[in-house]
C-alpha cells in the first residue's frame, strides 16, 4: 500500500510515543523525517532522476544538479531532446593524461568520455567534464540518468512509499533521532533496527523480481 | 544546501532557542558546523578546486589558491607537467633558477603555499577578457560581438577595458586563457561558513552528518547538557554518514550501481607458490 511519507512516518513516530506531540510539532518531526530520508535515499539507491546539460562551443565544464548522490549515465543527443546518439564513458585525468595527447584542447562533434571533479553534489565544487569539446554547437545536450535525493520542498513533501518502509525504517529511524537525548538506548536500538531494514529496500529497488533477494 | 536547515534542527534536537540561545550562542553553533564540513573534507577529500594561473615571463613561483589544500595535478598550456622536489633542482643543477623556457616541471612550497613552474615560462599567458552575466549565468563569448546583449545581461568590453569597474548588475569581467596559462587542480578546502545562510560545502544528501557532528561536538562541549554518552552515540552516527562519503568520494567513477557495497570474492590465490618444474628436453 502507497502512503503518504511525512504523513505517514508523522503517525507512526505519533504511535510509538503517544506523547510525542507534546514535545515535537509536526514541523519539527518533518525536518528530522527530511534528515532521515537523505540517508535513506543514499543507502537504499532508491530515487532515480534526471537532468539535462546544454552543450557550449569549446566548453569543458559543466555544473552538476546538488541532488546527485551518484551518476549512473550520460548520454548524448545531438537534436537534444532523443539522446540516442551514444553513451559517454566514465574516466579519470589520470586515464586521459595517460592515453591521451592534449586531450584537454582537443575539439570534436560529439563528446565520448565524461570526468568527475569533486563528488557530484557538492554546490559550486562538482562539476562534469565532458570530453572532447564541442567544436560548434546547435542544439546539443547531454541527459544525465543519476541516484539522487529531494531538496526539502513540495517534491519532498510530496513523496510517496510503501507503509513497510515507513513501518520500518522511517518510523524508528526518525524516533531515534528525536528521542536520543532522552534513551541513548533505545535509540540506537531504533536506529539499529531502521538500518538493518535498508538492504530489504535497496533489493528492492534494484531487482526486477522485487524484493526476493532480501528474503 | 543551506546551512539552516540542520541548524534550526540542531536546536530543536537540543532544546535550545535559536532565537534566544542559553547553551549554544549563533556564532558557536557556525563554528560547530563549520567544523564539521572541515572535517568531511579533510577525511573525504570530496571537495576539488580548479585554478587558472595567469603566468608572468621570467617569473617562476605564484602563490596557490587560499583554498588548496593539496595538489594533484598541474598543466601548461594543457600538457600535464611532472613533479619535482625543490630541493632536487638546487642540488643537481647549478643554473636552475635562471633557466627559462616552456615549463615541464612543477614542485610545491608547502611553507609559504607557493607552485613553482620549471623552466620559468619565457612567455607570459595571453589572455581575452570577457563579460561573465550574473544574471543568466552563462559566459559570454569574444566571439558573440554580433548578438546583441542588453545592460541586464551583461556586454562585451574589449580587453583594455578589463579595468573598469562593473558592477554585479552589470556583469563581471573575466579573463580566459588563449595561451601560456597554466591549470592547477587541488583537493579544496571547504567554503567556511559565513552565516546562517551559507552554503554547505558537502553533497546535499550527506547533511546528516553536519546535524549528528554538531551534535556530538555540542554534548561534548562544557555546558549543562554535557552528556559524553550522547556525544559519543551522535559521533557514531557522523562517522557512518562520514564512511559512507569516503566511499563515495572514492568509487565515485563506477558505472554499476551498488558495487561499491557488495562483498568482494576473495582470491583464491596460496600465500606459498612453487616456481614451475624445469623439464630437461
Amino acid at each position: 500500500m502507497s502512503v503518504s511519507l511525512v504523513n505517514a512516518t508523522i503517525a507512526k513516530v505519533r504511535s510509538m510515543f503517544p506523547e510525542s506531540a507534546a514535545a515535537w510539532s509536526p514541523a519539527t518531526v518533518q525536518s528530522v523525517i527530511y534528515m532521515a530520508d537523505l540517508l535513506v535515499k543514499e543507502r537504499a539507491e532508491s530515487t532515480w532522476n534526471t537532468a539535462t546539460i546544454t552543450l557550449q562551443k569549446d566548453g569543458l565544464y559543466y555544473d552538476l544538479p546538488e541532488s546527485v548522490i551518484w551518476l549512473g549515465a550520460v548520454s548524448f543527443g545531438r537534436d537534444g531532446s532523443t539522446f540516442k546518439d551514444g553513451t559517454l564513458v566514465a574516466t579519470t585525468m589520470a586515464e586521459m593524461d595517460a592515453t591521451v595527447i592534449d586531450w584537454e584542447n582537443t575539439k570534436a562533434t560529439k563528446p565520448t568520455r565524461y570526468i568527475l571533479l569533486s563528488t557530484p553534489g557538492i554546490i559550486n565544487y562538482s562539476k562534469i567534464i565532458l570530453w572532447p569539446a564541442m567544436s560548434a554547437v546547435s542544439a546539443e545536450k547531454v541527459r544525465l540518468e543519476f541516484i539522487g535525493c529531494y531538496a526539502k520542498n513540495l517534491s519532498f513533501v510530496a513523496q510517496m512509499c510503501e507503509q513497510w518502509v515507513v513501518d520500518d525504517i522511517y518510523g524508528p529511524l526518525v524516533a531515534s533521532m528525536l528521542i536520543a537525548s532522552r534513551d541513548q538506548n533505545q535509540a540506537a536500538y531504533l536506529r539499529d533496527r531502521a538500518l538493518g531494514e535498508i538492504p530489504r529496500l535497496f533489493a528492492q529497488s534494484h531487482s526486477k523480481y522485487g524484493d526476493w533477494l532480501a528474503r | 544546501m543551506k546551512f539552516s536547515t540542520v541548524r534550526d534542527l540542531f536546536y530543536e534536537l537540543t532544546g535550545d532557542s535559536a532565537s534566544a540561545p542559553v547553551f549554544f550562542p549563533a556564532a558557536t553553533v557556525l563554528a560547530y558546523g563549520t567544523t564539521a564540513i572541515a572535517r568531511a573534507c579533510a577525511m573525504t577529500d570530496c571537495a576539488e578546486g580548479r585554478q587558472d594561473l595567469f603566468v608572468t615571463a621570467g617569473v617562476g613561483e605564484y602563490a596557490l589558491s587560499a583554498d588548496c589544500r593539496r595538489v594533484y595535478r598541474v598543466t601548461f598550456d594543457g600538457d600535464r607537467l611532472l613533479p619535482e622536489l625543490k630541493y632536487r633542482l638546487r642540488t643537481l643543477m647549478d643554473n636552475w633558477d635562471q633557466l627559462t623556457g616552456t615549463p615541464s616541471h612543477y614542485y610545491l612550497d608547502g611553507l609559504n603555499k607557493h607552485i613553482g613552474l620549471w623552466r620559468k615560462p619565457s612567455a607570459s599567458t595571453a589572455a581575452a577578457a570577457i563579460i561573465s552575466s550574473p544574471e543568466d549565468g552563462s559566459v559570454v563569448a569574444s566571439d558573440d560581438l554580433a548578438d546583441s546583449f542588453s545592460q541586464e545581461d551583461g556586454v562585451i568590453v574589449a580587453v583594455g577595458d578589463s579595468d573598469e569597474a562593473f558592477s554585479q548588475e552589470d556583469g563581471e569581467v573575466v579573463q580566459t586563457v588563449q595561451s601560456g596559462g597554466s591549470e592547477i587542480f587541488y583537493v579544496a578546502e571547504p567554503t567556511a561558513l559565513v552565516n546562517t545562510f551559507s552554503d554547505m560545502s558537502l553533497p546535499m544528501w550527506s547533511a546528516p552528518y553536519v546535524l549528528y557532528s554538531m551534535l556530538s561536538q555540542a554534548y561534548g562541549s562544557d555546558t549543562q547538557l554535557r552528556n559524553l554518552g550522547l556525544s559519543g552515540y551522535w559521533s557514531e552516527m557522523a562517522d557512518a554518514v562520514l564512511i559512507r562519503l569516503k566511499q563515495r568520494t572514492g568509487y565515485r567513477c563506477l558505472t554499476m550501481t551498488g558495487d561499491m557495497f557488495k562483498p568482494r570474492r576473495m582470491s583464491k590465490g596460496l600465500f606459498v607458490t612453487y616456481p614451475t618444474p624445469i623439464t630437461e628436453t
